[in-house]
C-alpha cells in the first residue's frame, strides 16, 4: 500500500465508516505494529494482546482524528509505543523502588539473559522463522531506544523525522542513533 | 593522523553513503559520483552486509489465525463501544445519519434563509417611519407592494385605507416640521394619496360619511401644499412649512396666524394674538391662550382648552371636549358666523382681537 492509496482508504473510512476501508489499512499495518510491540515484550501471546489493543484504540478514534498517511503512520506507531510503556509500567507495578527506565533496561539487557539467553533466542528465531539466530540476540543487546529505531529505520523505512515524532526525540539525535546502531550490528556480524 | 580521528573521519564517510542511500540512490551510482567513498568499500560493504541481515526481521509476523480474530475483537468491541458512549451521553455517535454530509447544503440553506428573512424583517420594521425622501422609503413602499399582493380581495379596502392614512400621515409630517424636499416628491405623495383613496373606493370600503371626511381632509392637504409651493416658489424657497399661511379667504391677520393641517393627532399651543386654524385626520387637541381665535374641523375627536378672551368654533364628526374658563364662546357641532365648514374644503378663519 502506497501514500496515495492509504491517504485514500483514511478518507473514505472517515467518511463512510465502511469497514473495507479499515482493513485495508489493518492489513497494512498489523505486521508493523507486531513487529515494533513483539521485538520490545519478546513474547508472542504479550505482543498479540497489545497489538489488539493498538488497533482498538487506532480504530475508535481514527474517524475523529484530522490525518493523513504521513501523520497516520506517526499516530499509529505512537499509539503502539504508548501501549507498550502502559505493559512495562503495569509490570512494573510490583517494583515500585526501581525507576520505569531502568526496569526497561533491565528487562531488555539483563533480564533475558538470566533466563538461558540463548536458548529463548533460539526459540525466538525457530518461532519467527528468522533464517540467522544470532540476529535475534543482536537486537536485543542493543539499549532499548536504538533497538526501536532500528526496528522502525531499517524495516518499517520510517524517516528519521517520522521515528523523532514516536520516541519524542529531534531528527539529528535519530539520525545518530541509528548510526551507532547500526554500526554495533556490522561489528558484531563481523566477529 | 592519529588513530582515533582517522575513525571519525571514517564514520562520518559511511554516515554520509547512508544518508545517500536513504535518500534512494543506488550505491554503485554512490561509488560512481563520489570517488571519496571508493577507498572505503570495503568497510561500506560490512555495512550493507548488517543492513541487509537487519532486513530479515520483515519476516517476522503474526499468524493468520490472530490476524482474524484481531479483527473480530475490534468490530466487537467497537459496537459495545458506541452503544455504551451513547447511552451514556445521550449525544448521538459520529456515524449518526445528522452528520452526513447530505444534510450540509440543507442547513446551509435554512440559516441563508432565516438570515435574510429576518434582515428583510427588520428593514422594513425600520422603514414604518420613513417619509419621502429617506433612504428606507423605497423600503417601505415595496413591502406595501407585497403586503397588497399578498392580501385577499376581500381585505383589500381596509388595507389601502391604512396605506391612505399613512400617505396622509406623511404629507402632514412634512408640512408641520418644514421639510424641504423636491416638488416632484411631494407630488408624487399627493398622486399616491389620490391613488389609494380611488382604491379605497374601488372597493366600496367607505361608506358616506367617512368619504366627506376623508375628501376634506384630503382637499385640505392638497390645498395647504399647493400654498407652500406656491409661496416657496415666489419667495425663493425659504422652506414649505413656515407659519404664517392662514391669510385664505380674505381674512387678516394682526398679530400672527397659526394653521396645523394634520393627519393623526396634532397638539398646538399658540399664545397672545393668534389665530389658529386646525384640520386633522384623528385627534386634535389645542390650548389657546389670550386673545385668539380658532376654527376647528376634525374627523374623530377635538379636545380644546381656551382661555382668556376668545372665539372658539369646532366642527367634528364624533365627539367635541372642551373647557373654557373666562370670557369665551364655544360652539360644537355647529356652524355660526364666525365658522363655517360645507364639506368641500377647510374654511380659515382669520380674526384678530
Amino acid at each position: 500500500m502506497d501514500d496515495l492509496e492509504l491517504n485514500l482508504s483514511i478518507k473514505q473510512f472517515k467518511k463512510s465508516g465502511d469497514s473495507v476501508y479499515f482493513e485495508k489499512i489493518y492489513h497494512h499495518f498489523l505486521p508493523k505494529i507486531y513487529r515494533f510491540i513483539f521485538f520490545q515484550v519478546l513474547n508472542k501471546q504479550t505482543a498479540e494482546d497489545l497489538t489488539s489493543e493498538v488497533f482498538m484504540k487506532i480504530y475508535n478514534n481514527i474517524r475523529g482524528s484530522n490525518l493523513n498517511s504521513l501523520t497516520f503512520k506517526a499516530w499509529a506507531f505512537k499509539i503502539a509505543h504508548n501501549t507498550a510503556i502502559d505493559y512495562f509500567r503495569r509490570e512494573n507495578k510490583s517494583k515500585n523502588d526501581v525507576s520505569f527506565e531502568q526496569y526497561v533496561e533491565e528487562y531488555n539487557e539483563h533480564e533475558i539473559k538470566d533466563k538461558n539467553l540463548i536458548k529463548e533466542e533460539k526459540y525466538l528465531a525457530n518461532e519467527l522463522l528468522l533464517a540467522d539466530e544470532k540476529l535475534m540476540s543482536l537486537l536485543n543487546r542493543l539499549p532499548g531506544e536504538q533497538k526501536k529505531i532500528v526496528l522502525l529505520r531499517y524495516v518499517d523505512e520510517l524517516d528519521y523525522k517520522t521515528i523523532g515524532s514516536i520516541l519524542n526525540k529531534n531528527e539529528s539525535a535519530v539520525r545518530t542513533m541509528s548510526f551507532r546502531a547500526l554500526k554495533y550490528i556490522k561489528e558484531e556480524i563481523n566477529k | 593522523m592519529f588513530k582515533a580521528d582517522k575513525a571519525k573521519v571514517e564514520e562520518k564517510i559511511i554516515s554520509k553513503f547512508i544518508s545517500l542511500l536513504d535518500k534512494g540512490h543506488d550505491a554503485e551510482y554512490c561509488f560512481d559520483k563520489f570517488p571519496v567513498f571508493k577507498s572505503y568499500r570495503s568497510e561500506i560493504g560490512k555495512y550493507l552486509a548488517a543492513l541487509d541481515k537487519i532486513k530479515d526481521f520483515k519476516s517476522v509476523k503474526p499468524s493468520k489465525k490472530f490476524e482474524k480474530s484481531a479483527l473480530e475483537k475490534i468490530y466487537q468491541n467497537s459496537q459495545k463501544t458506541e452503544e455504551s458512549y451513547f447511552q451514556k451521553n445521550m449525544v448521538l455517535p459520529k456515524s449518526s445519519k445528522l452528520k452526513r454530509p447530505f444534510f450540509k447544503p440543507v442547513i446551509a440553506f435554512i440559516s441563508t434563509f432565516l438570515f435574510l428573512t429576518f434582515s428583510y424583517t427588520g428593514t422594513v420594521f425600520a422603514s414604518a417611519n420613513s417619509i419621502p425622501g429617506d433612504i428606507l422609503y423605497n423600503v417601505k413602499i415595496s413591502a406595501e407592494n407585497i403586503q397588497t399582493s399578498l392580501t385577499p380581495p376581500s381585505r383589500q379596502g381596509s388595507l389601502h385605507l391604512r396605506f391612505l392614512n399613512r400617505r396622509m400621515a406623511e404629507a402632514v409630517i412634512i408640512l408641520n416640521n418644514n421639510i424641504n424636499i423636491s416638488d416632484e416628491k411631494i407630488n408624487n405623495l399627493l398622486d399616491s394619496i389620490d391613488l389609494e383613496y380611488k382604491r379605497c373606493n374601488e372597493h366600496h370600503y367607505l361608506n358616506g360619511q367617512q368619504t366627506e371626511t376623508l375628501n376634506n381632509e384630503i382637499n385640505g392637504i392638497k390645498t395647504e401644499t399647493q400654498m407652500r409651493m406656491r409661496k416657496r416658489d415666489g419667495t425663493g424657497r425659504d422652506g414649505m412649512g413656515s407659519n404664517g399661511m392662514g391669510n385664505n379667504s380674505g381674512g387678516q391677520c394682526t398679530s400672527s396666524t397659526e394653521s396645523t393641517v394634520s393627519g393623526n393627532n396634532t397638539e398646538t399651543t399658540v399664545s397672545d394674538n393668534s389665530t389658529e386654524t386646525s384640520v386633522s385626520g384623528y385627534n386634535t387637541e389645542t390650548t389657546v391662550s389670550g386673545n385668539s381665535s380658532k376654527t376647528s374641523v376634525s374627523g374623530n375627536t377635538t379636545e380644546s382648552t381656551v382661555s382668556g378672551n376668545s372665539t372658539e368654533t369646532s366642527v367634528s364628526d364624533n365627539s367635541t371636549e372642551s373647557t373654557v374658563p373666562g370670557n369665551s364662546t364655544k360652539s360644537d357641532n355647529s356652524t355660526d358666523g364666525t365658522s363655517s365648514n360645507d364639506g368641500k374644503g377647510f374654511d380659515y378663519k382669520n380674526s384678530g382681537k
